[in-house]
Protein backbone atom coordinates (compact mmCIF):
# COMPACT_ATOMS: atom_id res chain seq x y z
CA UNK A 1 0.00 0.00 0.00
CA UNK A 2 1.19 3.48 -1.00
CA UNK A 3 2.52 5.69 1.94
CA UNK A 4 0.14 8.88 0.00
CA UNK A 5 -2.72 6.53 1.25
CA UNK A 6 -3.67 8.34 4.19
CA UNK A 7 -4.49 6.10 7.29
CA UNK A 8 -7.71 6.07 9.50
CA UNK A 9 -6.61 3.96 11.98
CA UNK A 10 -2.72 3.52 13.10
CA UNK A 11 -1.66 2.05 15.97
CA UNK A 12 1.25 0.08 17.25
CA UNK A 13 2.05 -2.23 20.15
CA UNK A 14 -1.59 -1.50 21.66
CA UNK A 15 -2.40 -3.61 24.92
CA UNK A 16 -5.01 -2.74 27.13
CA UNK A 17 -6.18 -4.81 30.25
CA UNK A 18 -9.44 -4.92 31.76
CA UNK A 19 -9.45 -3.81 35.76
CA UNK A 20 -5.34 -3.73 35.58
CA UNK A 21 -3.34 -3.54 38.70
CA UNK A 22 -6.08 -5.58 40.78
CA UNK A 23 -6.48 -9.34 40.88
CA UNK A 24 -9.44 -9.33 38.25
CA UNK A 25 -7.59 -7.91 35.76
CA UNK A 26 -8.11 -9.46 32.18
CA UNK A 27 -5.80 -8.68 29.00
CA UNK A 28 -7.98 -7.88 26.05
CA UNK A 29 -5.10 -6.83 23.71
CA UNK A 30 -1.52 -7.68 23.91
CA UNK A 31 0.63 -5.91 21.30
CA UNK A 32 -1.61 -5.40 18.15
CA UNK A 33 -0.35 -3.09 15.62
CA UNK A 34 -2.61 -2.67 12.52
CA UNK A 35 -3.00 -0.19 9.99
CA UNK A 36 -6.83 0.97 8.57
CA UNK A 37 -6.35 2.77 5.11
CA UNK A 38 -9.08 5.95 4.67
CA UNK A 39 -11.75 4.45 2.75
CA UNK A 40 -11.18 0.76 3.14
CA UNK A 41 -13.67 -1.39 4.57
CA UNK A 42 -11.79 -3.91 7.23
CA UNK A 43 -13.14 -6.92 8.96
CA UNK A 44 -11.41 -7.14 12.48
CA UNK A 45 -12.80 -11.33 12.92
CA UNK A 46 -12.16 -13.71 15.98
CA UNK A 47 -13.78 -15.95 18.21
CA UNK A 48 -15.83 -14.68 21.21
CA UNK A 49 -13.01 -13.11 23.45
CA UNK A 50 -10.46 -12.65 20.78
CA UNK A 51 -9.96 -8.28 21.23
CA UNK A 52 -12.34 -7.27 19.00
CA UNK A 53 -14.81 -4.98 21.02
CA UNK A 54 -12.08 -3.70 22.90
CA UNK A 55 -10.25 -2.56 20.24
CA UNK A 56 -13.13 -0.79 18.57
CA UNK A 57 -13.62 0.36 21.71
CA UNK A 58 -10.66 2.01 22.28
CA UNK A 59 -10.53 3.61 18.40
CA UNK A 60 -13.88 5.22 19.56
CA UNK A 61 -12.14 6.42 22.52
CA UNK A 62 -14.73 4.87 25.16
CA UNK A 63 -11.63 3.21 26.69
CA UNK A 64 -9.34 5.52 28.09
CA UNK A 65 -5.88 5.98 26.06
CA UNK A 66 -3.85 2.90 26.71
CA UNK A 67 -0.55 2.89 29.14
CA UNK A 68 1.57 1.08 26.22
CA UNK A 69 1.26 1.96 22.46
CA UNK A 70 0.24 4.31 20.25
CA UNK A 71 -3.33 4.83 18.35
CA UNK A 72 -4.25 7.67 16.37
CA UNK A 73 -7.52 7.76 14.92
CA UNK A 74 -8.09 10.39 11.83
CA UNK A 75 -4.53 11.49 12.35
CA UNK A 76 -5.40 12.48 16.00
CA UNK A 77 -3.65 10.38 19.09
CA UNK A 78 -6.19 9.20 21.25
CA UNK A 79 -3.61 10.24 24.36
CA UNK A 80 -3.77 13.81 23.97
CA UNK A 81 -6.16 16.18 25.62
CA UNK A 82 -9.34 16.94 23.89
CA UNK A 83 -8.57 14.00 21.56
CA UNK A 84 -11.83 12.50 22.26
CA UNK A 85 -14.12 16.26 21.57
CA UNK A 86 -12.46 16.69 18.77
CA UNK A 87 -13.28 12.91 17.61
CA UNK A 88 -16.46 12.73 19.03
CA UNK A 89 -18.52 13.41 15.66
CA UNK A 90 -16.02 12.05 13.60
CA UNK A 91 -15.79 8.63 14.59
CA UNK A 92 -19.40 6.97 15.30
CA UNK A 93 -19.27 3.30 16.89
CA UNK A 94 -22.28 0.87 16.67
CA UNK A 95 -22.40 -1.16 19.86
CA UNK A 96 -23.51 -4.94 19.58
CA UNK A 97 -26.29 -4.41 22.01
CA UNK A 98 -27.84 -1.62 20.54
CA UNK A 99 -30.17 -0.85 23.05
CA UNK A 100 -27.49 -0.02 25.36
CA UNK A 101 -26.83 2.94 23.40
CA UNK A 102 -29.95 4.38 23.09
CA UNK A 103 -31.27 6.99 25.57
CA UNK A 104 -33.57 9.69 24.71
CA UNK A 105 -37.80 8.09 25.42
CA UNK A 106 -38.37 9.40 21.26
CA UNK A 107 -36.91 7.75 18.35
CA UNK A 108 -36.56 11.25 16.75
CA UNK A 109 -34.79 12.37 20.00
CA UNK A 110 -32.63 9.54 19.72
CA UNK A 111 -30.99 9.68 16.69
CA UNK A 112 -30.86 14.34 16.64
CA UNK A 113 -28.54 13.68 20.19
CA UNK A 114 -25.40 13.79 19.04
CA UNK A 115 -26.18 16.69 16.27
CA UNK A 116 -27.95 18.28 18.90
CA UNK A 117 -24.89 17.91 21.17
CA UNK A 118 -22.65 19.40 18.28
CA UNK A 119 -24.81 22.54 18.59
CA UNK A 120 -25.96 22.25 14.94
CA UNK A 121 -29.20 25.04 14.24
CA UNK A 122 -32.03 23.45 14.52
CA UNK A 123 -33.28 23.03 10.65
CA UNK A 124 -30.10 20.87 10.07
CA UNK A 125 -30.76 18.62 12.84
CA UNK A 126 -34.28 17.46 11.58
CA UNK A 127 -32.73 17.18 7.55
CA UNK A 128 -30.15 15.04 9.17
CA UNK A 129 -32.13 12.98 11.32
CA UNK A 130 -34.59 12.56 8.38
CA UNK A 131 -31.72 11.59 6.08
CA UNK A 132 -30.34 9.38 8.64
CA UNK A 133 -33.59 7.10 9.22
CA UNK A 134 -34.30 6.86 5.37
CA UNK A 135 -30.89 5.20 5.10
CA UNK A 136 -31.96 2.75 7.70
CA UNK A 137 -35.37 2.00 6.47
CA UNK A 138 -37.22 4.03 8.98
CA UNK A 139 -40.11 5.98 7.91
CA UNK A 140 -39.80 9.69 9.11
CA UNK A 141 -43.21 10.52 10.25
CA UNK A 142 -43.81 6.92 11.73
CA UNK A 143 -40.87 6.22 13.75
CA UNK A 144 -39.74 9.87 14.65
CA UNK A 145 -42.60 10.07 17.65
CA UNK A 146 -42.82 6.24 18.39
CA UNK A 147 -41.25 4.95 22.27
CA UNK A 148 -37.72 3.66 21.74
CA UNK A 149 -38.07 1.60 24.46
CA UNK A 150 -41.00 -0.22 22.94
CA UNK A 151 -39.45 -1.72 19.45
CA UNK A 152 -38.60 -4.84 18.49
CA UNK A 153 -34.89 -5.83 19.05
CA UNK A 154 -34.10 -5.29 15.10
CA UNK A 155 -35.86 -1.63 14.94
CA UNK A 156 -33.88 -0.36 17.76
CA UNK A 157 -30.59 -1.61 16.13
CA UNK A 158 -32.03 0.49 12.89
CA UNK A 159 -32.19 3.56 15.11
CA UNK A 160 -28.50 2.82 16.24
CA UNK A 161 -27.07 2.85 13.17
CA UNK A 162 -29.21 6.26 12.37
CA UNK A 163 -28.13 8.14 14.84
CA UNK A 164 -24.38 7.01 14.44
CA UNK A 165 -25.33 8.10 10.63
CA UNK A 166 -26.83 11.43 11.76
CA UNK A 167 -23.02 12.43 12.93
CA UNK A 168 -21.84 12.04 9.54
CA UNK A 169 -18.66 10.35 10.84
CA UNK A 170 -15.30 9.97 8.51
CA UNK A 171 -14.96 6.62 10.47
CA UNK A 172 -17.41 4.13 11.75
CA UNK A 173 -16.61 1.29 13.71
CA UNK A 174 -19.52 -1.62 13.27
CA UNK A 175 -19.40 -4.47 16.89
CA UNK A 176 -21.32 -7.29 15.03
CA UNK A 177 -23.61 -5.56 13.45
CA UNK A 178 -25.66 -8.51 11.89
CA UNK A 179 -26.19 -10.42 15.06
CA UNK A 180 -29.85 -11.16 15.96
CA UNK A 181 -30.83 -9.68 12.67
CA UNK A 182 -33.15 -11.15 10.43
CA UNK A 183 -32.21 -11.83 6.65
CA UNK A 184 -34.00 -8.62 4.90
CA UNK A 185 -32.54 -6.14 7.86
CA UNK A 186 -29.04 -7.78 7.50
CA UNK A 187 -29.03 -7.22 3.56
CA UNK A 188 -30.41 -3.60 4.42
CA UNK A 189 -28.06 -3.01 6.49
CA UNK A 190 -25.20 -4.27 4.54
CA UNK A 191 -26.38 -1.91 1.87
CA UNK A 192 -25.98 0.65 4.12
CA UNK A 193 -22.13 0.02 4.71
CA UNK A 194 -21.46 -0.18 1.22
CA UNK A 195 -23.61 3.46 0.84
CA UNK A 196 -21.11 4.73 3.52
CA UNK A 197 -18.21 3.83 2.04
CA UNK A 198 -19.29 5.15 -1.66
CA UNK A 199 -19.49 8.28 0.33
CA UNK A 200 -16.02 8.29 1.63
CA UNK A 201 -16.09 6.72 5.20
CA UNK A 202 -14.12 4.27 6.36
CA UNK A 203 -15.38 1.43 7.84
CA UNK A 204 -14.27 -1.22 10.49
CA UNK A 205 -16.76 -4.16 11.68
CA UNK A 206 -15.95 -6.97 14.28
CA UNK A 207 -17.43 -9.90 13.75
CA UNK A 208 -17.67 -13.41 15.20
CA UNK A 209 -19.85 -14.44 11.99
CA UNK A 210 -17.76 -14.81 8.33
CA UNK A 211 -20.73 -14.83 6.26
CA UNK A 212 -21.18 -11.25 5.39
CA UNK A 213 -18.21 -10.46 5.08
CA UNK A 214 -15.82 -12.15 2.03
CA UNK A 215 -18.24 -10.16 -0.52
CA UNK A 216 -17.90 -6.56 1.22
CA UNK A 217 -14.57 -6.24 3.16
CA UNK A 218 -11.07 -5.06 1.51
CA UNK A 219 -9.50 -6.94 4.22
CA UNK A 220 -10.09 -9.40 7.06
CA UNK A 221 -7.58 -8.86 10.15
CA UNK A 222 -7.83 -12.07 12.43
CA UNK A 223 -7.32 -11.07 15.94
CA UNK A 224 -7.06 -14.25 18.68
CA UNK A 225 -6.40 -13.74 22.11
CA UNK A 226 -5.97 -10.04 21.67
CA UNK A 227 -3.09 -10.57 19.31
CA UNK A 228 -3.15 -9.92 15.27
CA UNK A 229 -3.09 -13.74 13.92
CA UNK A 230 -3.64 -12.91 10.26
CA UNK A 231 -4.53 -10.94 7.35
CA UNK A 232 -6.44 -11.79 4.82
CA UNK A 233 -7.60 -10.27 1.08
CA UNK A 234 -11.48 -10.11 1.02
CA UNK A 235 -11.74 -10.75 -2.55
CA UNK A 236 -9.99 -14.53 -2.05
CA UNK A 237 -11.07 -15.87 1.10
CA UNK A 238 -11.76 -18.89 0.02
CA UNK A 239 -8.40 -19.66 -0.54
CA UNK A 240 -7.37 -19.26 3.39
CA UNK A 241 -9.38 -21.65 4.88
CA UNK A 242 -6.65 -23.84 7.02
CA UNK A 243 -5.52 -20.77 8.05
CA UNK A 244 -8.79 -19.60 9.15
CA UNK A 245 -10.25 -22.77 10.57
CA UNK A 246 -7.17 -22.82 12.51
CA UNK A 247 -7.96 -19.94 13.73
CA UNK A 248 -11.42 -21.59 15.27
CA UNK A 249 -12.89 -19.53 12.21
CA UNK A 250 -15.21 -21.20 9.64
CA UNK A 251 -15.21 -20.39 5.91
CA UNK A 252 -18.61 -18.85 4.83
CA UNK A 253 -20.64 -21.55 3.30
CA UNK A 254 -20.49 -20.54 -0.49
CA UNK A 255 -16.29 -19.78 0.24
CA UNK A 256 -16.30 -23.35 1.38
CA UNK A 257 -18.18 -24.75 -1.53
CA UNK A 258 -15.85 -22.73 -3.79
CA UNK A 259 -12.55 -24.39 -1.99
CA UNK A 260 -13.80 -27.70 -1.94
CA UNK A 261 -14.43 -27.29 -5.72
CA UNK A 262 -10.85 -26.36 -5.68
CA UNK A 263 -9.49 -28.98 -4.19
CA UNK A 264 -11.08 -31.36 -6.56
CA UNK A 265 -9.46 -29.87 -9.20
CA UNK A 266 -12.18 -27.22 -10.60
CA UNK A 267 -10.48 -23.58 -9.57
CA UNK A 268 -13.12 -20.93 -10.10
CA UNK A 269 -11.89 -18.17 -10.05
CA UNK A 270 -14.84 -16.18 -9.47
CA UNK A 271 -15.24 -12.53 -10.05
CA UNK A 272 -17.34 -12.45 -6.70
CA UNK A 273 -18.38 -14.40 -3.84
CA UNK A 274 -22.25 -14.22 -4.04
CA UNK A 275 -24.29 -17.00 -5.25
CA UNK A 276 -24.27 -14.96 -8.93
CA UNK A 277 -20.71 -14.52 -9.44
CA UNK A 278 -19.75 -18.38 -8.29
CA UNK A 279 -22.94 -19.62 -10.61
CA UNK A 280 -21.40 -17.58 -13.82
CA UNK A 281 -17.86 -19.07 -12.73
CA UNK A 282 -18.97 -22.52 -12.65
CA UNK A 283 -20.97 -22.32 -15.58
CA UNK A 284 -17.77 -20.98 -17.52
CA UNK A 285 -15.99 -23.89 -16.59
CA UNK A 286 -18.72 -26.16 -17.62
CA UNK A 287 -19.21 -24.79 -21.01
CA UNK A 288 -15.28 -23.71 -21.52
CA UNK B 1 -49.78 -39.76 13.30
CA UNK B 2 -49.03 -39.77 17.03
CA UNK B 3 -51.01 -37.60 19.71
CA UNK B 4 -49.98 -34.05 19.42
CA UNK B 5 -47.77 -33.40 22.44
CA UNK B 6 -48.87 -29.98 22.38
CA UNK B 7 -52.00 -28.23 20.54
CA UNK B 8 -52.61 -24.82 20.05
CA UNK B 9 -55.61 -23.87 18.55
CA UNK B 10 -56.77 -20.77 17.16
CA UNK B 11 -54.09 -18.57 19.42
CA UNK B 12 -53.91 -14.78 19.14
CA UNK B 13 -51.82 -12.78 22.02
CA UNK B 14 -52.08 -8.97 21.99
CA UNK B 15 -49.12 -7.26 24.20
CA UNK B 16 -50.74 -4.60 26.94
CA UNK B 17 -51.04 -1.39 24.70
CA UNK B 18 -52.82 -3.44 22.11
CA UNK B 19 -49.96 -4.57 19.60
CA UNK B 20 -51.60 -7.85 18.01
CA UNK B 21 -48.61 -10.23 18.14
CA UNK B 22 -49.92 -13.42 17.54
CA UNK B 23 -53.05 -13.96 15.44
CA UNK B 24 -55.41 -17.54 14.89
CA UNK B 25 -52.46 -19.69 15.02
CA UNK B 26 -53.74 -23.77 14.79
CA UNK B 27 -50.60 -26.40 14.41
CA UNK B 28 -49.67 -29.50 16.76
CA UNK B 29 -46.27 -29.99 17.96
CA UNK B 30 -45.71 -33.99 17.98
CA UNK B 31 -43.16 -35.71 20.44
CA UNK B 32 -39.87 -35.78 19.36
CA UNK B 33 -39.89 -33.42 16.50
CA UNK B 34 -37.17 -30.87 15.38
CA UNK B 35 -39.12 -28.00 14.21
CA UNK B 36 -37.27 -24.26 13.31
CA UNK B 37 -39.50 -21.14 14.02
CA UNK B 38 -38.18 -18.45 11.10
CA UNK B 39 -39.71 -14.77 10.30
CA UNK B 40 -38.52 -11.02 10.77
CA UNK B 41 -37.70 -9.56 13.31
CA UNK B 42 -41.27 -8.47 15.04
CA UNK B 43 -43.26 -11.35 13.65
CA UNK B 44 -44.09 -12.95 16.91
CA UNK B 45 -41.52 -15.84 16.80
CA UNK B 46 -40.40 -15.22 20.55
CA UNK B 47 -44.33 -14.82 21.78
CA UNK B 48 -45.15 -17.87 20.07
CA UNK B 49 -42.44 -19.74 22.40
CA UNK B 50 -44.00 -18.12 25.30
CA UNK B 51 -47.00 -19.34 24.57
CA UNK B 52 -45.70 -22.84 24.83
CA UNK B 53 -44.48 -22.84 28.08
CA UNK B 54 -47.56 -20.40 29.81
CA UNK B 55 -45.46 -17.44 30.14
CA UNK B 56 -48.17 -15.92 27.90
CA UNK B 57 -51.41 -17.29 27.92
CA UNK B 58 -53.67 -17.42 24.08
CA UNK B 59 -56.51 -14.97 24.19
CA UNK B 60 -58.31 -15.40 22.49
CA UNK B 61 -57.52 -19.68 21.77
CA UNK B 62 -56.26 -22.53 23.55
CA UNK B 63 -52.57 -24.22 23.83
CA UNK B 64 -52.60 -27.66 25.12
CA UNK B 65 -49.65 -29.52 27.02
CA UNK B 66 -49.86 -33.44 27.15
CA UNK B 67 -53.19 -32.43 27.38
CA UNK B 68 -53.59 -30.00 30.15
CA UNK B 69 -55.02 -26.54 28.99
CA UNK B 70 -52.06 -23.80 29.92
CA UNK B 71 -54.88 -21.67 31.38
CA UNK B 72 -56.28 -23.98 33.78
CA UNK B 73 -55.61 -22.80 37.29
CA UNK B 74 -52.72 -24.35 38.58
CA UNK B 75 -51.10 -25.82 35.48
CA UNK B 76 -48.26 -24.03 35.73
CA UNK B 77 -45.68 -26.15 37.30
CA UNK B 78 -46.79 -28.99 35.50
CA UNK B 79 -46.30 -27.35 31.78
CA UNK B 80 -43.44 -26.01 32.83
CA UNK B 81 -41.56 -28.82 33.93
CA UNK B 82 -43.00 -30.14 30.74
CA UNK B 83 -41.83 -27.20 28.55
CA UNK B 84 -38.74 -25.52 29.56
CA UNK B 85 -37.54 -22.62 27.77
CA UNK B 86 -33.90 -21.38 26.89
CA UNK B 87 -33.99 -17.53 25.94
CA UNK B 88 -31.47 -15.23 23.79
CA UNK B 89 -29.39 -13.56 26.46
CA UNK B 90 -27.91 -16.28 28.90
CA UNK B 91 -27.45 -13.84 31.68
CA UNK B 92 -31.15 -13.16 31.86
CA UNK B 93 -31.50 -16.70 33.10
CA UNK B 94 -28.45 -17.65 34.84
CA UNK B 95 -29.79 -17.31 38.64
CA UNK B 96 -26.79 -18.99 40.58
CA UNK B 97 -23.17 -17.87 41.58
CA UNK B 98 -22.02 -21.88 41.17
CA UNK B 99 -22.96 -23.51 37.49
CA UNK B 100 -24.17 -27.06 39.40
CA UNK B 101 -26.16 -24.77 41.64
CA UNK B 102 -27.80 -23.22 38.53
CA UNK B 103 -28.53 -26.27 37.05
CA UNK B 104 -30.03 -27.73 40.41
CA UNK B 105 -32.24 -24.50 40.50
CA UNK B 106 -35.04 -25.63 38.62
CA UNK B 107 -35.52 -29.58 39.81
CA UNK B 108 -35.04 -28.77 43.65
CA UNK B 109 -37.80 -26.88 43.44
CA UNK B 110 -39.57 -29.89 41.98
CA UNK B 111 -38.81 -31.29 45.71
CA UNK B 112 -36.76 -33.83 44.23
CA UNK B 113 -34.59 -36.20 46.54
CA UNK B 114 -31.10 -35.31 47.10
CA UNK B 115 -29.45 -38.32 45.20
CA UNK B 116 -32.12 -37.60 42.13
CA UNK B 117 -31.38 -34.19 42.36
CA UNK B 118 -27.40 -34.21 41.92
CA UNK B 119 -27.98 -37.13 39.23
CA UNK B 120 -30.21 -34.92 36.80
CA UNK B 121 -27.53 -32.45 36.99
CA UNK B 122 -24.85 -34.18 36.19
CA UNK B 123 -26.62 -35.86 33.84
CA UNK B 124 -27.60 -32.29 32.34
CA UNK B 125 -24.18 -31.18 32.65
CA UNK B 126 -22.31 -33.90 31.18
CA UNK B 127 -24.52 -33.63 28.27
CA UNK B 128 -23.80 -29.86 27.37
CA UNK B 129 -20.00 -30.83 27.69
CA UNK B 130 -19.72 -29.02 31.07
CA UNK B 131 -19.41 -31.23 33.72
CA UNK B 132 -15.23 -30.22 34.30
CA UNK B 133 -16.66 -26.63 34.83
CA UNK B 134 -18.91 -27.33 37.03
CA UNK B 135 -17.69 -25.53 40.20
CA UNK B 136 -17.02 -22.65 38.35
CA UNK B 137 -19.02 -19.32 38.56
CA UNK B 138 -21.42 -18.85 35.31
CA UNK B 139 -19.82 -15.13 34.93
CA UNK B 140 -16.44 -16.46 34.10
CA UNK B 141 -17.37 -18.55 31.36
CA UNK B 142 -17.50 -17.59 28.25
CA UNK B 143 -21.28 -16.58 26.25
CA UNK B 144 -21.74 -19.78 24.61
CA UNK B 145 -20.75 -21.71 27.47
CA UNK B 146 -23.14 -19.84 29.44
CA UNK B 147 -25.88 -20.59 27.19
CA UNK B 148 -24.97 -24.72 27.54
CA UNK B 149 -25.40 -23.75 31.23
CA UNK B 150 -28.59 -22.55 30.60
CA UNK B 151 -29.57 -25.26 28.47
CA UNK B 152 -28.53 -27.64 31.27
CA UNK B 153 -30.69 -25.79 33.29
CA UNK B 154 -33.53 -26.53 31.29
CA UNK B 155 -32.74 -30.09 30.48
CA UNK B 156 -32.04 -30.65 34.83
CA UNK B 157 -36.16 -30.44 34.87
CA UNK B 158 -36.52 -33.52 32.11
CA UNK B 159 -38.69 -31.66 29.89
CA UNK B 160 -40.71 -33.02 27.60
CA UNK B 161 -39.73 -30.37 25.14
CA UNK B 162 -36.78 -27.85 24.45
CA UNK B 163 -38.02 -24.13 23.25
CA UNK B 164 -34.88 -22.40 22.40
CA UNK B 165 -35.65 -18.94 21.56
CA UNK B 166 -33.03 -17.56 19.09
CA UNK B 167 -30.61 -19.42 21.69
CA UNK B 168 -27.62 -18.73 19.21
CA UNK B 169 -27.69 -15.12 18.11
CA UNK B 170 -25.05 -13.92 20.12
CA UNK B 171 -22.80 -16.46 19.90
CA UNK B 172 -19.84 -16.79 17.79
CA UNK B 173 -20.04 -19.51 15.10
CA UNK B 174 -18.02 -21.98 16.99
CA UNK B 175 -19.97 -21.72 19.96
CA UNK B 176 -23.65 -21.59 18.04
CA UNK B 177 -22.61 -25.14 16.69
CA UNK B 178 -21.68 -26.59 19.84
CA UNK B 179 -25.51 -25.84 21.20
CA UNK B 180 -26.94 -26.75 17.80
CA UNK B 181 -25.06 -30.01 18.39
CA UNK B 182 -26.46 -30.48 21.78
CA UNK B 183 -30.20 -29.76 20.93
CA UNK B 184 -29.92 -32.74 17.98
CA UNK B 185 -28.46 -34.83 20.59
CA UNK B 186 -31.42 -33.82 22.93
CA UNK B 187 -34.09 -34.54 20.42
CA UNK B 188 -32.08 -37.82 19.62
CA UNK B 189 -32.98 -38.92 22.88
CA UNK B 190 -37.14 -38.49 22.08
CA UNK B 191 -36.86 -34.15 23.42
CA UNK B 192 -39.15 -32.11 21.04
CA UNK B 193 -37.04 -29.18 20.22
CA UNK B 194 -38.57 -25.89 18.76
CA UNK B 195 -35.54 -23.84 17.23
CA UNK B 196 -36.18 -19.71 16.66
CA UNK B 197 -33.90 -18.63 14.44
CA UNK B 198 -32.74 -16.26 11.63
CA UNK B 199 -30.29 -18.73 10.26
CA UNK B 200 -31.35 -20.47 7.78
CA UNK B 201 -28.46 -23.11 7.53
CA UNK B 202 -29.80 -23.61 10.76
CA UNK B 203 -33.41 -24.13 10.46
CA UNK B 204 -32.49 -26.58 6.94
CA UNK B 205 -31.26 -29.11 9.75
CA UNK B 206 -35.13 -29.02 11.11
CA UNK B 207 -37.53 -31.68 10.33
CA UNK B 208 -39.90 -29.22 10.00
CA UNK B 209 -39.97 -25.39 9.45
CA UNK B 210 -42.97 -22.94 10.82
CA UNK B 211 -42.67 -19.60 9.53
CA UNK B 212 -44.48 -16.54 11.05
CA UNK B 213 -45.07 -13.38 9.07
CA UNK B 214 -46.64 -10.55 11.46
CA UNK B 215 -47.91 -13.31 13.57
CA UNK B 216 -49.94 -14.71 11.53
CA UNK B 217 -49.03 -18.58 10.43
CA UNK B 218 -47.03 -18.62 6.77
CA UNK B 219 -45.68 -21.79 6.03
CA UNK B 220 -45.61 -25.34 7.71
CA UNK B 221 -43.83 -27.95 6.21
CA UNK B 222 -40.45 -28.85 5.05
CA UNK B 223 -37.74 -26.75 5.00
CA UNK B 224 -36.38 -28.08 1.04
CA UNK B 225 -39.98 -26.90 0.01
CA UNK B 226 -39.72 -23.46 2.08
CA UNK B 227 -36.36 -22.55 0.11
CA UNK B 228 -37.64 -23.50 -3.10
CA UNK B 229 -40.75 -21.01 -3.25
CA UNK B 230 -39.09 -18.21 -3.93
CA UNK B 231 -42.20 -15.94 -3.72
CA UNK B 232 -43.33 -17.15 -0.54
CA UNK B 233 -39.42 -16.39 1.07
CA UNK B 234 -39.48 -13.48 -0.18
CA UNK B 235 -43.02 -12.32 1.17
CA UNK B 236 -41.26 -13.63 4.31
CA UNK B 237 -38.69 -11.48 4.04
CA UNK B 238 -36.12 -14.84 3.98
CA UNK B 239 -33.16 -16.09 2.43
CA UNK B 240 -32.59 -20.09 1.46
CA UNK B 241 -29.21 -21.04 3.07
CA UNK B 242 -26.11 -20.06 0.61
CA UNK B 243 -25.88 -23.37 -1.14
CA UNK B 244 -29.45 -23.67 -1.48
CA UNK B 245 -29.27 -19.73 -3.25
CA UNK B 246 -25.93 -21.21 -5.65
CA UNK B 247 -27.93 -24.36 -6.71
CA UNK B 248 -30.82 -21.82 -7.57
CA UNK B 249 -28.06 -19.96 -9.48
CA UNK B 250 -27.14 -22.74 -11.27
CA UNK B 251 -30.63 -24.45 -11.89
CA UNK B 252 -31.38 -20.87 -13.44
CA UNK B 253 -28.30 -21.41 -15.81
CA UNK B 254 -28.86 -24.84 -16.50
CA UNK B 255 -31.79 -26.72 -16.41
CA UNK B 256 -30.62 -30.08 -16.15
CA UNK B 257 -29.01 -28.95 -12.42
CA UNK B 258 -30.55 -31.18 -9.77
CA UNK B 259 -33.29 -29.16 -7.97
CA UNK B 260 -34.02 -28.51 -3.79
CA UNK B 261 -30.61 -28.91 -3.20
CA UNK B 262 -29.65 -27.79 0.40
CA UNK B 263 -26.47 -28.57 1.65
CA UNK B 264 -22.90 -27.47 0.40
CA UNK B 265 -22.01 -30.83 0.28
CA UNK B 266 -24.90 -31.61 -2.50
CA UNK B 267 -23.85 -28.50 -4.17
CA UNK B 268 -20.28 -29.73 -4.96
CA UNK B 269 -21.05 -33.22 -5.53
CA UNK B 270 -23.94 -32.41 -8.15
CA UNK B 271 -21.69 -30.14 -9.71
CA UNK B 272 -18.63 -32.49 -10.27
CA UNK B 273 -21.71 -34.91 -11.55
CA UNK B 274 -22.47 -32.38 -14.10
CA UNK B 275 -21.91 -33.89 -17.14
CA UNK B 276 -19.28 -30.63 -19.02
CA UNK B 277 -18.45 -30.07 -22.77
CA UNK B 278 -15.17 -30.89 -21.88
CA UNK B 279 -13.52 -33.18 -19.13
CA UNK B 280 -10.40 -31.48 -18.31
CA UNK B 281 -11.31 -29.89 -15.11
CA UNK B 282 -13.00 -32.72 -14.06
CA UNK B 283 -10.22 -35.07 -14.75
CA UNK B 284 -8.94 -35.59 -11.00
Amino acid sequence: MSAAVKAAISIRNLSYTYMAGTPLATPALDGVSLRVNAGEIVALVGQAGAGKTTLLQVCDGLLRPPATGMVQVLGIDTAEPQALSRLRLRVGLLFQRAEAQLLERFVGDDIAFTPRQAGLPRDEVRERVRQAMQAVGLDFEEFKDRRTFNLSGGEMRKVALAGLLASRPELVLLDEPTAGLDPESRTSLLEVVRRLRDQGATIVIASSSMEDLPGLADRLIILNHGRVAAEVPGADVWRYGPLLRAQGLDLPELCSIVEHLADRGLDLQPRSLDPDGIAEAICRIWTS
Amino acid sequence: MTAPFIAVRHASYTYPGGRLALHDITLDLGPGEFVALVGRNGCGKSTFCRLLNGLLLPNPGVVTVAGIDTRSPGSELMVRSAVAMVFQVPDNQIVATVVEQDVAFGPENLGLPQEQLWRRVRDALELVGLWEQRERPPHLLSEGEKQRVAIAGALAMQPRCLVLDEATSMLDPAARKRVLEVAHLVNSQGTTVVWATHDMAEARQAQRIIALDHGRLAYDGSPAALFTDTALMARLGLLPPPAAQLAAALAARRPSFPRGLLYPEQVVQAVLEAPVASPGPLAS
